[in-house]
C-alpha cells in the first residue's frame, strides 16, 4: 500500500468514527456529544454514568443499533457490489441489477406474509437469492466461460418477476402492507440489538472474507483465460464471491430492505480516487459504503423530523443522476 | 523431457480442433509450432496449460507429474503463458502487473512479501525495466508492454514458458528482442520455452525445433533445415517460396516468390 492509499484509507476510517459519534445526536431530540461520550464510556467501564435514562435509551436502544445497522448494510453493499463488478469485469454489475435484492426482498415478504417473526426474514431471503445466484451463474455459463449479458439480462427479468410477486402479496395482504411497503423502500427504523446479533456477526464475517480476495479480482481484470494462466482457479473464486455476496445482501435486504445504488456509486467514487487495485478498493469500499448510508440514514431521519423518508429514497436520489452521469461518460469514450 | 504429450485431441462442439497429437520437449529447448491460421494453434497451448481439458494427457518431469493431477496454481508455478495481447483493463502499475506473476506462490494465509518482491526485483533488473516500473500499463508502446507480460510469467518462476503469438503484433526489432530474450533465460535458467510463431522466418533464425500443425493434426517436428522446406511451405501454407541459408547463422531463410 503506498502513502497516498493509506492516507485515503486513514482519512475515511476517521470520518466514520467521528460522523458516528456526531450522527448519534442529531435526531428529534438533541442529545450533547458530552452526554454520548459519557453514555459509551460507561458502558467501556471508562467513566461514571451520569446521563439521563430517557437520553441513555434513546441513544443505547434506538440510535445506537440502527446507526450500527447502517454501517453493516452499507459496508454490504458496496462491497458486494465492487466484487460482483470486479468478478464479471463489468462496472455496472451489482447485486440490485441482477436480481439478487429481488429475491431477497421476495423472501422477505414472503416471510411476512406468512405471519413468521422478523428472525426468519433473513432466511427466507438467503433461501430465494441463493437459488436465483445458483441459476443466474449456471445460466450465464455457455462454453465454459460466463457472458455477462446473459447474466445481467436474466437477472433482470427474474428481477422483475419476483418484484411483480412481492407486489402481489403485499397488495393481497391488505391494509397491514404499509409497513412493508415502507421497509421495501429501505427502513432502518426497525434496527434492534436482537437484529444486529442475527445479522453482523455474518455480515462482517462476509466482509472479511470478500476482502480477502484483492489479488484475485486484480488478476480478473486481465480477463478469466490469463487468470488462468495466472494459477486462478476462476470458477471456485467465482462460485465464493457471488456466494458471498448474495448471502449478505440478501441478509442486509432482510434488515434494510431494498437500498439501491449504494454497489455501484460507492465502488465507483474510489475508483476514480485510487485507481483499480482491488487490493485497496476493498477495504475502502467498505468502509465508504458504511460511511454513506450512514450519513444517507441520517438524512433520512432528520431532513423532515419527525417525518421519516425511506432511506432507499435518498440513496436513489443520489445514485440515479451517478448513473446517468456514468453513461454521460461512457458515451464520450464511445464516441 | 520435461514436457510430453500424449494423443492430444480436442473439439469445440462439432468442430475437432486438435486431433491426437504426440510431442515432447526436452529440458532447455526452444521448441517453435507453426501452422497456417486455423491449425490448432492456440488450443494446443490451452490443452497444455489444462485450461481446455484434452482428451490426451500432458505429462512433466519425464512422466513423474500428469497435468491431470495439478491444480492451477500447481501448473501456474509450472508453465507461464505470454499471451498475444493481454486482455487487462484498468490502471496499474508495471510492478503491480509483474506482482501479479507472483500469485501461484501465495495463498490467503501465507504472503511471499519478501522473496517475492526479490524475485520481482531480479526480473525487473534483468529485463531492464527499471525506469517503467511505477508507470501505469496504459503508457507504454506495445513493445515496452509485451515485455512486462514476460516479466509476469517470469515472476511465476515457471519452468517451461508459452509464448502464444506473443510477438505477432510487435514489428520486427521488438519481436527479435523478445526471442533474444528467450533464448538468453534459456541458457541462464535452464527454462525451456515453446513459441507459437507466425513469421516463419522468426521461426527459422530462433527455435532448436519446429513442430507443423495442419487443421488440427501435427504434420511433422524437427530441426529447422529438415521442416523449412519448399514443399512444406506448398503443402502447408499454399505459398511459393525459396530457400536460402541465412549466412549469419546458417539456418534455412524464406523468400517468398512474389
Amino acid at each position: 500500500m503506498n502513502k497516498r492509499n493509506f492516507l485515503i484509507t486513514a482519512i475515511l476510517f476517521s470520518l466514520l468514527i467521528l460522523v458516528s459519534i456526531y450522527v448519534l445526536s442529531l435526531g428529534s431530540i438533541d442529545i450533547s456529544y458530552r452526554t454520548i461520550i459519557n453514555i459509551i464510556g460507561s458502558r467501556l467501564g471508562l467513566a461514571e454514568l451520569s446521563a439521563s435514562r430517557t437520553d441513555r435509551i434513546i441513544i443505547e436502544n434506538v440510535r445506537l443499533p440502527r446507526n450500527i445497522m447502517a454501517l453493516l448494510v452499507g459496508a454490504t453493499l458496496a462491497t458486494s457490489g465492487l466484487s460482483m463488478q470486479g468478478l464479471f469485469q463489468n462496472p455496472l454489475v451489482s447485486p440490485y441489477l441482477i436480481g439478487i435484492s429481488a429475491s431477497a426482498s421476495l423472501g422477505s415478504v414472503i416471510a411476512f406474509t406468512m405471519g413468521l417473526s422478523p428472525s426468519y426474514y433473513g432466511l427466507f431471503a438467503f433461501v430465494i437469492s441463493m437459488l436465483t445466484a445458483t441459476i443466474i451463474y449456471l445460466f450465464s455459463r455457455v462454453n465454459q466461460r460466463s457472458s455477462v449479458t446473459l447474466l445481467l439480462l436474466l437477472g433482470i427479468g427474474l428481477g422483475s418477476l419476483y418484484s411483480a410477486i412481492s407486489s402481489f402479496l403485499i397488495y393481497y395482504s391488505g391494509e397491514d402492507s404499509f409497513q412493508v411497503i415502507v421497509w421495501l423502500m429501505g427502513y432502518l427504523g426497525d434496527a434492534s440489538w436482537e437484529r444486529i446479533t442475527y445479522a453482523a456477526p455474518t455480515i462482517i464475517l462476509g466482509i472479511i472474507i470478500l476482502n480477502c480476495f484483492g489479488s484475485e479480482l486484480n488478476i480478473f481484470m486481465s480477463g478469466e483465460e490469463e487468470a488462468k494462466y495466472l494459477g486462478v482457479n476462476v470458477e471456485r473464486t467465482k462460485k465464493i464471491i457471488l456466494g458471498i455476496s448474495t448471502f449478505i445482501v440478501a441478509i442486509s435486504v432482510a434488515y434494510g430492505g431494498l437500498i439501491s445504488f449504494v454497489g455501484l456509486v460507492i465502488p465507483h467514487i474510489l475508483r476514480i480516487l485510487v485507481g483499480n487495485n482491488h487490493k485497496i478498493l476493498l477495504p475502502l469500499s467498505s468502509l465508504g459504503g458504511a460511511l454513506f448510508l450512514l450519513i444517507a440514514d441520517t438524512t433520512a431521519r432528520t431532513v423532515i423530523a419527525p417525518i421519516e423518508i425511506p432511506i432507499g429514497i435518498i440513496t436513489s436520489v443520489i445514485g440515479g443522476p451517478f448513473f446517468i452521469y456514468l453513461l454521460i461518460k461512457r458515451r464520450a469514450k464511445l464516441r | 523431457m520435461i514436457i510430453k504429450a500424449e494423443k492430444l485431441s480436442y473439439n469445440y462442439g462439432q468442430l475437432q480442433a486438435l486431433k491426437d497429437i504426440d510431442f515432447q520437449v526436452k529440458s532447455g529447448e526452444l521448441l517453435g509450432v507453426i501452422g497456417p491460421n486455423g491449425s490448432g494453434k492456440t488450443t494446443l497451448v490451452k490443452n497444455i496449460t489444462g485450461v481446455l481439458k484434452s482428451d490426451g494427457q500432458v505429462y512433466f518431469n519425464n512422466k513423474e507429474i500428469s497435468l491431470s493431477s495439478l491444480d492451477r496454481k500447481s501448473i501456474a508455478r509450472k508453465i507461464g503463458v505470454v499471451p498475444q495481447k493481454s486482455q487487462l483493463k484498468g490502471d496499474f502499475t508495471v510492478r503491480e502487473v509483474i506482482e501479479m506473476g507472483r500469485y501461484p506462490h501465495q495463498s490467503k494465509f501465507k504472503k511471499d512479501d519478501k522473496s517475492g518482491r526479490k524475485v520481482v526485483d531480479k526480473i525487473i533488473d534483468k529485463l531492464n525495466l527499471n525506469k517503467f516500473t511505477e508507470r501505469f500499463t496504459g503508457e507504454l508502446s506495445g513493445g515496452e508492454f509485451q515485455k512486462v507480460l514476460v516479466a509476469r510469467a517470469l515472476a511465476q518462476e515457471p519452468e517451461i514458458l508459452i509464448f502464444d503469438e506473443a510477438t505477432s503484433h510487435l514489428d520486427i526489432n521488438h519481436s527479435i528482442d523478445i526471442f533474444k530474450l528467450a533464448r538468453e533465460l534459456i541458457k541462464q535458467n535452464q527454462l525451456t520455452v515453446i513459441a507459437i510463431i507466425h513469421d516463419l522466418n522468426l521461426a527459422a533464425q530462433f527455435c532448436d525445433r519446429l513442430m507443423v500443425l495442419k487443421k488440427g493434426e501435427k504434420v511433422s517436428i524437427g530441426n529447422p533445415e529438415e521442416i523449412i522446406t519448399e514443399e512444406m511451405l506448398s503443402s502447408i501454407f499454399d505459398l511459393e517460396a525459396l530457400i536460402k541459408t541465412n549466412p549469419a547463422n546458417k539456418r534455412p531463410f524464406i523468400i517468398p516468390v512474389i
